[in-house]
């Protein structure tokens, strides 16, 4: 084992130099070459890093590109829509990235997005009604479908996706306020959503009632 | 098709709610208590050792959720795996892979257990430890004439899953005179890349050091709170003087109240020391921290301390706050309490194992990360390993920390990490 003569500590390990003062370290005589205590973990290197650093750049000079044409050519204010593109783009992929690890609470989030970017889209461009018409009722249904479909293909654990179905069915009734209060003027989507929800409602209290109440208590415990 | 059974989950104890908002890469809230063997391990065979172990711990075996209002334990059916250790130590893994608050890994000779502190304490945890050891040493040494099960204490699987917090709370008792903490000495300096952390462990002789300590009339505890306090003002400016150094102990609570319970049982004492105000000498700072610790151990004062921890629990407006704001109010909460911490220091105690198997184990030994300084104590037989993390590239505190127990003329074997070579 090796010593420091200036802190009169012995030291493990293959240190050339004492951890403490980093002076040099005094070998014994009859020194065998130790192993260090801890494995050597290199630092993590960033794969998608750069792509992440173009795609912001892209962003930013298609931002400016856009609003430095539109000045010049004059005219209508079309830049405004590729600004809100870009933000929108982004919005959807920070939220993508940050829930990675949990592909359900992650299409939820997303599904979320989508609604109210929709519904502000609509807004900005002149209430025409469509995101209340398709967008939030088709967008509903597809992720019911796909977290139905994504749970078996996954073979993800009942109490794992218990709550994120009982979350959409939720949503998926709302459209049927839409319906009552003629806020939509088709209601064949909305009709449809609400119809798939319920269904699903139905199935998911016939097969799962039990683990359903049992997750809504864990859940909400207080 | 039969139905799936509900399965078992379990409410967050009181010291366990902090934890999930308040843990971050740079402290990630994992501790980890290792054992050096004398051979170089074998997966299989700790393998199968922790197998046996975990149906000793099968409340361990669970995951983290988020509930509406409050995060909670949830029985898993993820088997442990142990792996050899490929990551820097105390990674956030409950996290980032979905999976148990608590992994087994081994290093050489050296057999580790990281622990999420939502699910534990440092009792839990040794218990944890020693019955995979035993375990481990039954196989490999099957001469050997114990029984694995007297590691255990006598408790029930119910009894070692219960929130001991919950059972003891109220009973204020009267006239407890608390003193407001001021806002503490903090280390600064550049950290490390990564969040990662320097492991500076000494290791030296129990007897010695005891006798060093009763020298100076200090128990182990306090004499070494007292040295890294010297060593901490060492480094200080005169300017920094003018603020105490304050070192937070946890209190072991299962020492006061009849608790037979794995979870987290424990509270917090701040030992202060103003330099300007109570002396500089090792003399003057043992006073201090003997007077501290006097003061704080008093039964009724821990008591008062655990009652107003819980009380946060247990008021009704805040229960049906939801958790994301809940979150946002600990965070603060946990930064404002924080600023009152210079360093932490955690005596774990004497670990005994059964005496067949003494000669075959080398060591225990303990630390978490930390975004301050942290040391961590822990003795088995006659080795007494204190263990020094911090995010910190500078290591001028442990210098003065190890030397001053060097010039005790105690004998200290030092190992640590190597950061140098990983940037």
């Amino acid at each position: 084992m090796k010593s420091c003569k200036k802190c009169n500590v012995s030291v493990n390990g293959s240190f050339a130099r004492c951890p403490l003062c980093q002076h040099a370290l005094t070998p014994d005589t009859d020194s065998k070459t130790q192993d260090m205590t801890y494995p050597f973990v290199p630092l993590i290197k960033h794969k998608h890093i750069f792509l992440y650093r173009m795609l912001q750049l892209c962003s930013f000079a298609a931002v400016v590109i856009a609003i430095a044409v539109n000045y010049v050519l004059g005219g209508h204010r079309w830049s405004l829509f590729a600004v809100a593109g870009v933000a929108c783009m982004w919005l959807g992929l920070i939220v993508g990235v940050r829930k990675r690890h949990n592909i359900l609470k992650n299409l939820a989030y997303q599904m979320n997005i989508v609604c109210l970017l929709a519904v502000w889209w609509d807004l900005f461009t002149g209430w025409r009604g469509w995101s209340i018409d398709y967008v939030i009722p088709i967008t509903f249904m597809s992720v019911i479908a796909a977290t139905t479909i994504l749970v078996r293909v996954l073979k993800v654990q009942t109490d794992d996706f218990i709550i994120y179905l009982v979350l959409l069915i939720f949503y998926g009734i709302i459209p049927s306020v839409f319906i009552v209060t003629g806020l939509c003027t088709i209601t064949i989507p909305s009709m449809s959503c609400v119809a798939v929800s319920l269904i699903s409602l139905a199935a998911l209290l016939i097969f799962e009632g039990r683990n359903m109440a049992a997750e809504l208590r864990r859940r909400f415990h207080l | 098709m039969i139905d799936s059974q509900p399965k078992a989950w379990y409410k967050l104890d009181n010291a366990a709610k902090i934890f999930p908002p308040t843990s971050s890469k740079s402290d990630t809230k994992v501790f980890r208590f290792s054992c050096e063997l004398n051979d170089a391990i074998d997966p299989a065979t700790l393998q199968s050792a922790l197998d046996a172990a975990i149906d000793d711990f099968a409340g361990f075996r669970c995951t983290l959720k988020r509930g509406m209002f409050w995060y909670y334990l949830e029985q898993s059916d993820i088997m442990p795996r142990v792996h050899e250790e490929d990551t820097p130590p105390c990674s956030m893994f409950y996290l980032e892979r979905k999976g148990l608050l608590f992994e087994v890994t081994w290093y050489g000779k050296r057999i580790n257990v990281e622990i999420y502190h939502a699910l534990t304490d440092g009792t839990g945890a040794v218990q944890f430890i020693k019955t995979i050891v035993a375990h481990y040493l039954k196989i490999t040494h099957p001469e050997t004439q114990f029984d694995v099960g007297e590691i255990d204490y006598d408790a029930s699987d119910t009894q070692k899953m219960n929130d001991s917090f919950n059972k003891y709370y109220g009973n204020e008792p009267k006239h407890v005179k608390r003193t407001k903490m001021p806002t503490a000495h903090k280390l600064r300096g550049a950290k490390e890349p990564e969040w990662r952390f320097n492991i500076i462990e000494g290791t030296l002789s129990v007897s010695n050091f005891l006798r060093e300590a009763h020298n100076l009339d200090a128990t182990m505890t306090t004499l070494v709170t007292a040295l890294l306090m010297q060593a901490i003002f060492g480094e200080m400016s005169v300017r920094e003087r003018k603020r105490p150094v304050i070192i937070t102990v946890p209190v072991n609570l299962r020492n006061y109240f009849d608790s037979k319970s794995n979870r987290n049982f424990f509270g917090m004492m701040y030992i202060k020391h103003d330099f300007n105000r109570d002396g500089t000498t090792l003399t003057d700072i043992i006073a201090s921290v003997k007077a501290c610790f006097a003061e704080q151990l008093n039964p009724d004062y821990v008591r008062h301390r655990m009652n107003k921890m819980l009380a946060f629990e247990h008021n009704p407006f805040i229960r049906i706050v939801p958790l994301s704001l809940k979150n946002i109010v600990m965070k603060s909460v946990y930064h404002m309490s924080v600023r009152m911490v210079t360093a932490q220091l955690s005596n774990i105690g004497k670990i005994t194992m059964p005496s067949e198997v003494k000669p075959l184990i080398n060591k225990f030994s303990l630390f978490t990360p930390t975004e301050r300084a942290q040391v961590c104590i822990c003795s088995y037989e006659d080795t007494l390993t204190i263990t020094f993390t911090s995010p910190f590239v500078s290591k001028d505190v442990q210098c003065r920390f190890f030397r001053g127990l060097a010039d005790m003329g105690l004998a200290v074997e030092i190992t640590a990490n190597d950061l140098s070579k990983q940037k």
